[in-house]
């Protein structure tokens, strides 16, 4: 029994059944004692021990409540009792919940029994009868962590790596990566896979580069380059791009979390209407090449880099400030740029250290509070030179932590400096106003062990589509060391030795063999190596949303390719046809377009896209007039081409310029077949089935000509093109929801027109109204098929029902209503609602005024089709 | 529990690529049924496959029927006899402070009577729902919130944090749990007329994958190409869809032959039938008029009644979670005539979740699905003094309180008839058995089979979960 006090025990609960024993047996003759035993210390142990005693991996609050001498102490708010004074004691405050900012046990309130015992212990005296202990040497759990963190292979500093002489066929002329991979995979007896053919690569390099696809043209002449750096010249000219800052611009965008408005904030403005300037900014410092050193100042410190914008620079602090406003609240404002600084450039999660030194990593709340009042000790003065910039505010106060993140409960002041652990050396003091430039000078110092590596990582990820850490956010204590560490620590140090050249590790990385390797499958190395850790082929990638819709406007002739300027919406008509990184997005209600494609959340910095496949992608390319709208163009071309040169040149049009390539054989066959026995036909909506025009119309004989549809839809009606009435050519034909006007003669009857979809018998249910007392009122007739008269009838300030009770029809035939002004066309309003409905009234039912529509109805060509399924391919979409 | 999507992106692939060496690859292009199974394993790209919770339970679906704006407590299910005693007068030791001066207690019309063999107290507002149902249900009478508030309530009670991003419980539930159905989305968020307050965050995917984002659904739309989006093809007939369809389909089992062992591709191929599925499924779901005269009678007018309809339609085609807002913004806000209000209100929707209820236990429905009633917080017991700007000249109603307020859970596992915890003699604070918002999601998803601190996700560092740090399982609720 005696063991309790000398060794502290790692499992509470052992500790408590040996307590169990003692609070029956041994002091049981002394009533206070006897309280404490049975009323106090059980509750500390079960409930308290975990975070306050010598057995705690991770002492709370400083705070150790396993002796009487630790319990009045107490830890870094102070003492945790005042003997007699339960009022005045901390312990008693924390765990009967009255103060919001400190609440014990956290994951809930003790019982009131249990409050009450405390009360009246302290109350009593505070009788403990624990014997006394050392506040000892660090405990074992801690030496471990600082020797995990020394040893962890993320922190330690970057140098310089010898690569072996020379590996198989790879030479020192080879780059160091390559041997470096050939060695790992030469250790369990595998290779590289070949280089791919140039048209793999040429697709593969438009795609990873510049995020849109080559055309056929562009293949043709990659293939037909005779000089031996014919791939060098590829990758030159690409780089050189303008399209390639914006391929980089979107992809860095998902780092700091990118959009258009601030999210949720009651009432006011919520747009960042010049959030534009930031992607502008940052597409220009990709194209110019600006070092990535200066290149993530200009984010964090730009206020002082160029106070005045006459570089442009100053637009780049949008990156801290284009963040959700979480209703205004300054500190999760504060968060989400931390958040952004530390797992953004360094891998390192500081979130948790909000309320609690970080359980895994080494990052203390002093260290967040430190970045805290780097943000909050900055303001957004607004307005010009930029209205994304942050300064310094004037007085900077002390850093004090709070006390379980919360505002109200301040801690300990505590000093003003940079992630400790990422100066081992000395502090970094951050004192140059709200210490953000200090804080901008240690991410990019060459000897921060994480920023290079953090980057270069991302650059991996983004070219072959799989990074070398699987968690390019999180380079903490818990990311193991990855399979090709030589390979990122390699490319890291000579990348900032060579001053921080974004282009040129993007050149170097595509110039390897490893980049330009084949992506087939390989049974044994896929044997040895099922997830190509050891890179023995190239990753085939599904193009990511912004690729995909960039490469359908593209394949259609659509793609408006103008760089920079302000942001569009992309999800409704008139569709936009620009990039798809001008989308404007919108945090509050990203479309479902977006969501559906596993766009980045714009919420909170994104290390990595989802890659789901989920139909509501096929929906979407399947149904929606946002791809509808692409195909006319194309599909017109092939028509054309078909009626001019025969069906086969129509089709070796739409694989050009779709998939860049010549049909072969086998998919000629399958396209004439689909091009000669597709019959369009309308799909079954009730709005797709009726149309609106004007005819000529004999009414002795029923018969309809010069069908023609009504050119314009203007507020609540089709009519003619002029915006007021009579138009020039049409006269007073409208029709609206429930009636309308014909014109002036009988070649400008006005036809509700119905089709129908499927072979089907029909009721008609119907009634015919004209209400103005002048002229000789209208007529209305109902026509099958253009032809036959099934109903006519005459009103003039008079009702009249329109029942037809069975009438047949064949996939493709009409029933058209028709209204005519018989002789005089003075006051001809007329009100027709009918109904059409299936003999059992029940299985189809239409009506005229409930399905009446702003749009007339379409149907796709079959060269549209074609188009269409060519751009669904698995072929389109992936890159091999 | 070991969910997908831990580290979301490539690595699953290749645990995928894995599989594929037992032989399921893409033999033909009928593939339907075959592709389908080989693809259900945690490791599929599709992540809406189902998932096998922690432990077996009842309840597979979950409906929320969310009466958004803070519907009074003491005007429903919260009976307060003490209001009417000293009514007019101070409440004893004043008002606590909510979002707006209030002045003295204010007692409620509406008659409170005994329902079912539990006698089970609720108000006429009510009656239907009570008198039919009152056995199964079990009335939280003791919730309490942080802040009186509509915007972090509605995030607290949706996603469990007041401001912060972080995903909704349908979204983690479908994280969990996936959805039988691939055919018609897994979470769909009904809400007539447009947005409640806070909008699309109350279904928020959060730092989950977007796919586990709630769909929403304006159900004052009666067409179904206006309720789903991208659902119905205006331009092509099911036939002509299905030849372009069998033309891709060809060039895709071409493409493929030269590039086997790659779930991806295959994924896809069967994504395109899924989708083409999608859209006969999503027509008929959404389509109540083809439903018998009784049903429809039974649920009565108006959009209530039509979408709790559709959600009852959704769940028995296996849709996980269904959340049915009363409408845009806070309409059950009522700072002035409440009496009115909660009334139209309880109107427009005491017959259809009657219902509802009474339609899933016909079905069979209701033991496997979980159904939780309430807002995002209650209202006081005390009068709303007028304000300038808001309801100046009048003094009719209640303001929030998130003190003390009433929800109600039913079906799925749930333990009815019973009225559990309290509020004080006045109905203003929670004091007996009191339940935070945490509580109810902890309780929530022991019910739907996961232990809430086991559900978690990866993210910046950190095992996130619905309940954070807090939480605990109210056993007194679970049959």
């Amino acid at each position: 029994m005696l063991l309790l006090g000398q060794h502290r025990s790692h499992l509470p609960t052992v500790v408590l059944a040996i307590v169990g024993g003692f609070a029956t047996s041994v002091w049981a003759q002394d009533p206070k004692v006897d309280f404490f035993e049975s009323k106090i210390r059980p509750v500390l142990v079960e409930k308290c021990y975990e975070c306050h005693s010598g057995a705690a991996s991770d002492l709370g609050g400083n705070l150790r409540l396993d002796s009487p001498g630790f319990m009045k102490t107490g830890g870094t708010l102070g003492p945790s009792i005042q003997a007699g004074a339960a009022d005045q004691s901390l312990i008693l405050k924390a765990i009967a919940y009255t103060d919001g900012g400190l609440q014990m046990p956290p994951d809930g309130k003790l019982p009131d029994d249990q409050i009450a015992n405390f009360k009246q212990w302290i109350n009593d005296g505070a009788v403990d009868p624990r014997p006394e202990m050392e506040a000892g040497p660090p405990k074992a759990s801690q030496i471990d962590r600082e020797r995990q963190v020394a040893e962890h292979w993320a922190y330690q500093k970057l140098g310089p790596i010898p690569p072996p002489a020379s590996i198989g066929e790879l030479d020192v002329s080879s780059d160091p990566i390559d041997r470096w991979v050939a060695m790992g995979l030469e250790s369990k007896g595998l290779t590289m896979a070949p280089l791919a053919d140039r048209r793999t690569l040429t697709k593969r390099l438009y795609y990873d580069l510049l995020g849109l696809p080559p055309t056929a043209q562009q293949i043709t002449e990659v293939e037909r380059d005779e000089s031996p750096e014919w791939y060098a010249h590829l990758v030159d000219s690409l780089l050189q791009s303008p399209h390639f800052g914006e391929r980089m611009a979107r992809r860095w965008m998902d780092v700091m979390r990118y959009a258009d408005n601030k999210g949720y904030v009651f009432v006011e403005d919520r747009e960042y209407a010049h959030a534009f300037r930031y992607r502008d900014w940052l597409i220009r410092s990709f194209n110019q090449d600006l070092p990535y050193d200066q290149f993530i100042k200009c984010q964090l410190v730009g206020d002082r880099i160029d106070p005045k914008n006459e570089n442009g620079q100053l637009d780049a602090m949008g990156m801290l400030t284009l963040g959700r406003r979480f209703l205004n609240n300054p500190h999760d404002i504060a968060d989400d740029r931390i958040d952004v600084i530390t797992r953004g450039l360094m891998g390192v999660t500081a979130a948790c250290a909000r309320c609690h030194d970080h359980k895994f990593d080494p990052v203390s709340m002093g260290d967040y509070y430190s970045l805290h009042a780097a943000l909050t000790g900055s303001e957004e003065p607004g307005g010009d030179p930029s209205p994304m910039r942050l300064v310094d505010k004037e007085n900077q106060g002390p850093v004090h932590i709070f006390l379980r993140g919360s505002p109200g409960n301040q801690g300990p002041e505590v000093p003003r400096r940079f992630i400790s652990f990422l100066s081992p050396a000395a502090p970094v003091e951050m004192k140059t106003g709200s210490g953000r430039w200090e804080m901008a000078e240690a991410i990019v110092s060459p000897t921060n062990p994480l920023t290079a590596r953090v980057f270069v990582n991302r650059i991996w990820g983004w070219l072959t589509g799989v990074p070398l850490v699987d968690t390019p956010s999180d380079f903490g204590l818990r990311c193991e060391s990855p399979a090709q560490r030589l390979v990122l620590d390699g490319l890291a140090w000579d990348w900032v030795q060579s001053g921080w050249s974004t282009k040129q590790l993007i050149r170097r990385i595509v110039m390897s063999h490893v980049y330009r390797q084949k992506s087939d499958h390989r049974p044994e190395a896929f044997a040895i190596d099922p997830e190509n850790r050891l890179l023995w082929r190239a990753q085939r990638k599904r193009m990511d949303f912004e690729s995909l819709r960039d490469a359908l406007l593209f394949a259609t002739t659509q793609l408006d390719s103008s760089v920079g300027g302000p942001s569009v919406k992309i999800a409704q008509p008139p569709f936009s046809k620009r990039r798809t990184l001008y989308a404007y997005i919108d945090r509050q209600n990203l479309p479902q377009l977006f969501r559906s494609f596993d766009f980045a959340s714009p919420d909170a910095h994104v290390p990595i896209r989802s890659q789901t496949t989920v139909p509501q992608q096929g929906l979407l390319l399947m149904n929606s007039d946002l791809l509808q709208s692409m195909l006319p163009e194309i599909a017109n071309r092939a028509s054309s081409l078909a009626t001019e040169r025969g069906v086969d040149a129509g089709i070796e049009y739409l694989f050009l310029q779709v998939l860049a390539r010549n049909c072969n054989t086998q998919e000629r066959n399958w396209f004439q077949d689909f091009i000669g026995s597709e019959q369009p036909s309308l799909p079954n909506v009730p709005e797709n089935q009726w149309s609106y025009g004007i005819a000529t119309y004999a009414p002795q004989t029923g018969a309809l000509e010069n069908f023609r549809r009504l050119p314009r839809f203007l507020e609540n009606r089709w009519q003619g093109k002029k915006d007021s009435l009579p138009d020039d050519e049409l006269d007073w034909c409208l029709l609206s929801a429930a009636g309308g006007h014909p014109g002036s003669n009988a070649s400008l009857s006005v036809v509700r027109r119905w089709t129908a979809f499927e072979p089907m018998k029909l009721r008609i249910r119907g009634s015919l109204e004209h209400k103005p007392e002048p002229g000789d009122g209208v007529r209305g007739s109902i026509v099958v098929r253009g032809k036959e008269k099934i109903g006519e009838w005459t009103v003039k300030s008079s009702s009249t029902e329109t029942h037809v009770n069975e009438v047949t029809v064949e996939t493709g035939d009409t029933i058209d209503f028709v209204v005519d002004c018989i002789a005089d066309n003075n006051s001809d309003t007329f009100e027709w609602k009918v109904r059409l409905m299936s003999s059992d009234e029940k299985s189809y039912r239409c009506g005229s005024e409930r399905y009446f529509s702003s749009s007339q109805p379409v149907s796709l060509t079959v060269w549209e089709q074609a188009a269409q399924a060519l751009l669904l391919t698995n072929e389109f979409c992936f890159v091999d | 529990m070991s969910l997908p999507f831990e580290n979301p992106g490539w690595s699953r692939w290749s645990r995928r690529e894995m599989l594929q060496r037992s032989g399921m690859g893409l033999g033909s292009i009928a593939f339907a049924g075959m592709l389908q199974e080989a693809m259900a394993g945690e490791n599929s790209p599709n992540p809406l496959l189902p998932k096998q919770p922690h432990f077996p339970v009842k309840a597979k679906h979950l409906i929320h029927i969310f009466a958004n704006g803070g519907p009074s407590h003491i005007d429903t299910w919260d009976p307060k006899p003490s209001i009417e005693k000293y009514a007019g007068q101070e409440i004893p030791g004043g008002a606590p402070r909510t979002e707006r001066p209030t002045g003295n207690l204010y007692p409620s019309t509406f008659q409170f009577k005994k329902y079912g063999q539990s006698g089970l107290e609720a108000s006429e507002l009510f009656e239907k729902t009570a008198s039919a149902h009152a056995d199964k249900m079990c009335v939280i009478r003791s919730m309490h919130a942080d802040v009186p508030n509509h915007e972090p309530s509605l995030l607290l009670m949706n996603c469990g944090d007041p401001r912060q991003v972080r995903p909704s419980m349908g979204s983690w539930l479908t994280y969990g749990l996936g959805t039988d159905n691939q055919n018609l989305p897994a979470f769909l968020s009904m809400c007539p007329g447009g947005y409640p307050i806070q909008e699309s965050q109350n279904w928020q995917a959060g730092f989950l994958p977007g796919i586990y984002q709630g769909t929403y659904i304006d159900t004052n739309h009666e067409t179904v190409d206006r309720l789903v989006e991208y659902v119905v093809n205006h331009k092509q007939s099911r036939g002509s869809q299905r030849r372009e369809l069998d033309l891709i389909q060809r060039l895709n089992a071409e493409h493929i032959q030269s590039r086997p062992q790659d779930p991806m591709l295959e994924a896809r191929i069967q994504s395109m039938e899924l989708s083409y599925r999608m859209q006969e499924e999503a027509m008929d779901v959404f389509d109540v008029s083809k439903e018998p005269k009784h049903i429809l009678d039974m649920y009565g007018p108006g959009v209530q009644a039509r979408q709790m309809l559709i959600a009852r339609k959704l769940i028995q085609r296996g849709v996980r979670v269904v959340q049915l807002w009363h409408g845009q913004g806070q309409p059950w806000d009522n700072h002035d005539k409440i009496f009115e209000g909660h009334k139209r209100l309880a109107g427009e929707s005491d017959q259809a979740i009657s219902a509802l209820l009474t339609d899933l236990e016909q079905h069979g429905l209701l033991d496997e699905t979980l159904i939780l009633w309430g807002g995002e917080f209650g209202r006081t017991p005390t009068v709303e003094m007028p304000k300038k700007g808001s309801n100046e000249g009048t003094i009719s109603g209640r303001d929030h309180n998130h003190y003390g307020f009433t929800v109600w859970l039913a079906g799925g596992g749930v333990k009815g008839g019973q009225a559990y915890g309290a509020t004080d003699e006045f109905g203003f604070k929670s004091v007996e058995n009191r339940v935070h918002v945490h509580d109810l999601h902890a309780t929530m998803l022991h019910l739907m089979g996961f232990d809430h601190t086991k559900l978690t996700y990866r993210y910046a560092g950190r095992d996130f979960r619905l309940t954070d740090i807090h939480g605990r399982v109210i056993q007194d609720w679970i049959a």
